[in-house]
């Protein structure tokens, strides 16, 4: 049987929880207060995702990078991939909310979107 | 006329802090950090030490290790962080960035460019403990040691501001010493998620329309009425270290309110009690509690009147009490 032990992120209380497992299941969670620290517990050591945000470089924008996120959580071991997949990505201004930067970031079926709109820019280009 | 106040708050610097060496490039605030990588498109160093555990500067320590740097530690002063427990685990133990509780900066190395920084454990007076030094060889240091309401012009027009929150002292309408003056978000006290300062915000906005759209008739009734208000002070005491708002005018409160504030501590299977009058209101079981986190009551104005009612006190201030009660 294994053991680990993770701080619950669900809300402020930040409780410890101790989760065990064996043959790739979990058996046992302890130290929670409510149903959402034994959920996040069994997700966070079967299938730890993280909602990835950075920025993507814009040609011929009013900046020169957009702030994007990938649309749901992507598995932990694949945020380094999918910020090495958008760093040599460069987008054509103009950009809206919500534009899909990239699908299928590093292979998880998950896009990337815009969180900001960048307008064309004929003066002051950024490169 | 009504003015909101909505200045928002702004990074304490370098100054501020007593760091002895030099002044090298490599120095930036979080929030400086932030908008060159977030907005500008520039990363300020490839090797980063962090002084200060607030949330920017967590938030900092991961965006700089995604795009690339190495962030070496996390230095707080404080036995405990700073930030939001969240932050802690998604921005520092994913990427194994080590939090280093009760440290500080010593020194700065480097002429021109940050060489590399000295961390010292501190003992609990907040003193460097010699022969505890540790040197980390980086190109820049982050400083995330704190925020500042932004109150130079609420002060000029007369605005009482809390020594602790720095920001306006206010009433349940969020309203100033000044009639008509409001203010809400980081300007009135440093708040953790931007969902409250929204929250404050509407609250602002809608009490500052009712304030303009009322005639004069019915402000000069008010006023009359004014009177005979029933007005709770409300004071922090063990443990709390100020509240939002600090006083409720009955009458104008709605029927619910929601009581704004951070302890001073961290505080583990510990009570938030609230006493009207030296009447029991309110007592919350809270099993962790710390600096922070922001923590909120929620008072029923159907309880108040109840206890006040109960009492069969008349006069016109009455104080409530907000404490933690440690088991």
């Amino acid at each position: 049987m294994e053991k680990r032990k993770l701080i619950c992120i669900c809300c402020p209380m930040g409780c410890r929880l101790q989760v065990s497992t064996e043959e790739g299941k979990v058996v046992s969670v302890t130290g929670n207060t409510c149903p959402r620290g034994a959920a996040y517990a069994e997700k966070e050591v079967m299938n730890p995702t993280r909602i990835v945000t950075t920025t993507v470089r814009i040609v011929g924008g009013s900046e020169p990078v957009v702030s994007v996120k990938t649309a749901q959580g992507i598995p932990k071991e694949k945020i380094f991939a999918c910020v090495r997949e958008l760093e040599s990505v460069e987008i054509e201004a103009s950009v809206t909310i919500g534009d899909v930067i990239f699908p299928n970031i590093a292979g998880t079926g998950v896009d990337v979107l815009a969180t900001k709109n960048v307008q064309k820019c004929t003066k002051n280009v950024h490169k | 006329m009504a003015v909101i106040l909505a200045m928002g708050c702004r990074e304490r610097s370098r100054g501020a802090l007593n760091i002895p060496g030099y002044r090298p490039a490599g120095i930036y605030s979080a929030g400086t950090a932030q908008r060159l990588v977030n907005i500008e498109g520039y990363l300020p160093g490839r090797r980063v030490v962090i002084l200060g555990s607030g949330d920017i500067g967590l938030i900092m320590a991961r965006r700089m290790t995604l795009e690339g740097a190495q962030v070496q530690a996390v230095a707080e002063l404080m036995p405990y962080s700073g930030g939001l427990k969240r932050n802690i685990v998604q921005c520092l133990d994913d990427y194994g960035i080590p939090l280093k509780l009760s440290h500080t900066v010593v020194d700065i190395k480097g002429k021109e460019r940050v060489e590399g920084i000295m961390l010292a454990r501190v003992d609990e007076k907040s003193r460097p403990i010699p022969g505890t030094e540790e040197f980390y060889e980086c190109d820049t240091l982050l400083l995330s040691v704190g925020l500042i309401p932004e109150n130079e012009l609420s002060g000029q027009m007369g605005v009482i501001l809390n020594p602790v929150t720095s920001g306006p002292v206010v009433n349940e309408s969020l309203e100033t010493n000044l009639e008509g003056v409001f203010a809400c978000g980081n300007v009135l006290h440093v708040h953790d998620l931007v969902d409250f300062v929204s929250e404050e915000a509407k609250a602002a906005g809608k009490n500052a329309a009712y304030y303009v759209k009322r005639s004069k008739y019915e402000a000069e009734g008010e006023e009359k009425k004014a009177s005979r208000q029933t007005t709770i002070w409300i004071h922090p005491e063990y443990g709390v270290r100020y509240t939002v708002p600090s006083v409720l005018h009955m009458q104008r409160m709605a029927e619910e309110q929601v009581i704004r504030f951070r302890v001073g501590n961290e505080y583990k299977n510990s009570v938030i009690r609230v006493e009207l009058d030296g009447n029991l209101v309110q007592g919350r079981k809270r099993p962790v509690m710390a600096p922070g986190e922001m923590e909120q009551v929620k008072l029923k104005k159907k309880e108040l009147s109840a206890v006040l009612e109960k009492a069969g006190r008349t006069e016109a201030a009455h104080h409530l009490v907000i404490r933690v009660e440690e088991n």
